[in-house]
C-alpha cells in the first residue's frame, strides 16, 4: 500500500500539512491532445494542503484552478460554518499527487477561496474514503496511505 | 471564515438540469448527465466517462455533469479554512 509520512514542527499549530502536486487530469490532457495535439495543457503545480477530516470534498483555492487553465465541469452545493443557505460552487477535474510516488487520479475538487495564507488545498473526505489516515500527535506525525 | 461570495458559473447549465429533472429521475437515477447550456447531451454509468464525453464534444470549455438524484445534500465543511 503506497503511503508517506508527514513531519511538522507542531500538530496542533499547523494541522497535517503536505505538499502536493495538482495538475489536470489525465483523462482531460489525453482526450484534449487526441483532437488537438497542440494543445498547451498546465503543467503540474507544487501546492501547500492540509488533511482536513472536516471537509466532506476536497478544495483548490481559485488562484491554482486559474494557474492550470481549466474549465468547471460540475456545480455542487455547500455549507460552511458561516453560510446560511447551501453555495453553489464550481468543481474542477483534476490529478492530486502527495509525496512518495503517492497519487489519486480523477479528482473531482470544488473550487473556493481558502481563507488562510499558505494553504492552496484542503484534502477532504472524498479523497480520505480512499486512504488510511493515521494521526500520531505526540510526536507531530501523521501518515497517510492508498 | 471571511464572507467572499462564490456563485457556480453553470448557471445556465443548472436550470437545463433542474428542468428536467423529473424526466431524468424516471430514466436515468443514479446515473451521470451532461449538460452544455441548454442540452442534455447524454447519461453515463460511470462520471468519467461523462467527463470525457465532454472534454470530447466541448474541449476546455465549461460543461455541467451532474449525479441525478432525487435530493442533492450539500457538501459539508465544518473548519473555518475554507471562506464563502
Amino acid at each position: 500500500m503506497p503511503s508517506f509520512t508527514g513531519t511538522v514542527p507542531n500538530l496542533v499549530d499547523v494541522g497535517p500539512l503536505v505538499e502536493i502536486l495538482i495538475s489536470p487530469s489525465r483523462a482531460f490532457a489525453d482526450t484534449v491532445r487526441a483532437s488537438d495535439p497542440s494543445a498547451a495543457i498546465a503543467a503540474p503545480l507544487r501546492a501547500p494542503a492540509m488533511i482536513d477530516t472536516g471537509a466532506s470534498g476536497t478544495v483548490v483555492n481559485p488562484n491554482v484552478i486559474a494557474a492550470l487553465g481549466l474549465s468547471p465541469v460540475g456545480s455542487v452545493p455547500i455549507h460552511t460554518p458561516s453560510t446560511i443557505e447551501p453555495l453553489d460552487c464550481d468543481l474542477y477535474h483534476v490529478d492530486i499527487s502527495f509525496p512518495n510516488g503517492v497519487s489519486f487520479s480523477n479528482a473531482v475538487v470544488i473550487c473556493a477561496p481558502l481563507g488562510m495564507q499558505n494553504i492552496e488545498c484542503l484534502i477532504g473526505r472524498d479523497i480520505l474514503e480512499n486512504a488510511v489516515l493515521t494521526y500520531i500527535g505526540y510526536i507531530n506525525q501523521f501518515t497517510i496511505s492508498f | 471564515m471571511t464572507a467572499n461570495k462564490a456563485h457556480s458559473s453553470l448557471a445556465a447549465e443548472l436550470q437545463t438540469f433542474a428542468m428536467h429533472r423529473n424526466e431524468l429521475l424516471g430514466r436515468a437515477k443514479g446515473k451521470y448527465v451532461l449538460i452544455k447550456g441548454e442540452d442534455v447531451v447524454d447519461v453515463f454509468e460511470d462520471r468519467t466517462d461523462a467527463l470525457v464525453r465532454g472534454y470530447r464534444e466541448f474541449g476546455n470549455h465549461p460543461f455541467l455533469v451532474k449525479k441525478v438524484t432525487d435530493v442533492e445534500a450539500p457538501l459539508n465543511f465544518t473548519s473555518f479554512l475554507l471562506s464563502n
